[in-house]
């Protein structure tokens, strides 16, 4: 095992990390927003990827648009699950709500099967496939896309929280809900906000992994699972964490496959997953006892 | 400008409001007094619509706002500064005070911002703290971001619960006395206290709640007299009372 090996190892972590990273952000602003684990999470990186290979495939469009009109879709199916499925039920314990969004999840797995059927279905990559080397390392350019894309993505994040009145809005909702209510602040507006930004986040983890994984009916479950291993780890709820978590999980995965066994790699997140809760529930950077 | 008629109200199964009829006047002070847990403050999150009534009804000015959620009451006039403050802790002293400006979409940028630097003129500790997080303020200063943060609302009717919980004497009185220099700016008051004796000084009207029911109502001075009242809030010993 040479250490060249191992950047090797490293880099290619840190490109699935970077999805992981999304999806884990997904699963925090509903969090946040809600107090409920939303299981239908990777079912939105499963619709960013088919969509766009069936927008390109059947109506012939180009990659950005069909790209677009994915997000779009993906972020409709998160706003009509909120309005469909959580909302009539927000009354209930979030144990309920967790078990709703479970169903959900296997609901539009199953409406995906139907409409796209068991194929898999490749989406070019978006520029190219000559690797790039980096010091003696190869990374294919689809990997800095998913690195831009995660980055891009976590600066608009922070942006919108920190400079925004709606992100002050929806952090005030995770804080102390009666109190951001007795401002106006209408608490279900801000649980669709967050239902329709985790499902465009997660749409754009899914269009720029579909190039390197492929996109199928059914990859939402796995990825879902693994985002939320991620979330655990970053500490759920923290928008850094989250990207802080999705890396060092993507990385570990990596570096766990490469050097034990590639059989073990799906292993490891959930090994990743267990160890956290057993040794620091709130994870890497959430503070304990803290709710906020 | 408000009034209840015949609220009642429960959390859960367990009654909380039995029949609660009062009325606030505009430019008066008005002040519930009674022992914790009386209901004092289901009444205030009633009327700002974070509970429903079971039945009754709220009239806000000429308008039945009975079950409105609590956004467009705020938008109607109510600002409710609730007990324990409730600052956004992990938020800066500024966003906790725009936030409070939330509900006012019709509002310009410029008014917000004009309204911003009032506040920070009326409590210049919030000015020298504005880019802090409000959870490191102290308890004084929280409270005064609280009732800043409502005001940013321009309230018509504010409502205070137990603005003077677990302050030290003077920093109470120095809030009590905003609290009176802000009737005398024409706004309403709606205010719960347990320290009976501080509400009912700046109040001009009381109501005392006792196990969700109001047992006695009268002006402030009435009340500061009753023999009643000063044996069971104002914390006078019988033997006072009869000498």
């Amino acid at each position: 095992m040479t250490a060249v090996q191992v950047w090797q190892f490293f880099l290619s972590g840190l490109t699935t990390g970077g999805t992981y990273a999304l999806i884990a952000l997904g699963f925090s602003l509903v969090y946040n927003a809600t107090g409920v684990i939303n299981f239908a999470q990777g079912e939105f990186v499963m619709l960013g990827g088919m969509i766009t290979a069936a927008a390109m495939a059947a109506w012939g469009l180009p990659l950005w648009l069909a790209a677009l009109v994915a997000v779009a879709i993906t972020t409709i199916v998160g706003l009509v699950l909120d309005r469909a499925a959580i909302r009539p039920a927000r009354h209930s314990s979030p144990v309920v709500l967790v078990i709703i969004t479970v169903g959900a999840s296997i609901f539009i797995r199953g409406l995906a099967s139907i409409i796209w059927g068991p194929d898999e279905r490749p989406l070019p990559a978006f520029s190219g496939d000559t690797p790039i080397v980096i010091l003696g390392a190869t990374i294919t350019p689809q990997s800095l896309w998913v690195l831009g894309a995660t980055l891009v993505t976590a600066l608009i994040m922070w942006a919108v929280f920190e400079y925004t009145i709606v992100g002050k809005a929806m952090r005030a909702c995770a804080i102390n809900p009666p109190a951001a209510q007795l401002c106006g602040i209408e608490l279900s507006r801000m649980v669709s906000w967050s239902f329709a930004l985790a499902a465009a986040i997660g749409a754009i983890a899914g269009i720029v992994l579909a190039p390197v994984t492929m996109a199928q009916y059914n990859v939402g479950a796995m990825l879902g699972l693994k985002g939320f291993c991620a979330a655990i780890l970053g500490g759920l709820g923290n928008g850094l964490g989250s990207i802080l978590g999705g890396l060092v999980l993507g990385v570990l995965e990596a570096l766990g496959a490469g050097l034990i066994s590639s059989q073990y790699k799906d292993a490891i997140a959930f090994i990743v997953l267990i160890a956290m809760l057993l040794i620091r529930p709130s994870g890497i950077l959430g503070r304990e006892g803290s709710d906020d | 400008m408000l009034r209840l008629t015949s609220i009642d109200a429960s959390y859960g199964r367990v009654q909380a409001l039995r029949r609660i009829s009062l009325h606030v006047g505009a430019g008066e002070i008005v002040s519930l007094i009674g022992a914790n847990g009386a209901g004092k403050s289901t009444t205030l999150e009633v009327i700002s619509g974070l509970i429903r009534p079971d039945s009754g009804r709220i009239v806000l000015g000429e308008q039945d706002v009975t079950s409105w959620r609590p956004g467009r009451l705020v938008r109607a006039g109510i600002a409710h500064v609730p007990e324990g403050r409730q600052v956004f802790g992990s938020l800066s002293v500024e966003d906790n005070l725009l936030l409070g400006a939330y509900s006012r979409t019709r509002s310009s940028r410029e008014e917000i911002a004009a309204d911003l630097q009032a506040q920070y003129k009326r409590f210049p500790r919030l000015h020298e703290r504005r880019r802090q997080l409000a959870g490191s303020l102290s308890g004084g200063e929280q409270q005064m971001l609280a009732l800043a943060r409502g005001l940013m609302s321009r309230p018509k009717l504010l409502m205070l619960d137990e603005p003077s919980l677990g302050l030290a004497p003077i920093i109470a009185h120095q809030v009590l006395a905003e609290v009176k220099r802000l009737r005398d700016e024409g706004l309403t008051v709606l205010l719960v206290e347990q320290n009976a004796r501080a509400a009912l000084r700046i109040a001009d009207r009381g109501y005392v709640v006792e196990t969700g029911r109001i047992v006695l109502e009268g002006t402030a001075q009435d009340l500061l007299d009753n023999p009643e009242v000063q044996r069971a809030y104002l914390g006078r010993a019988y033997g006072e009372i009869w000498e």
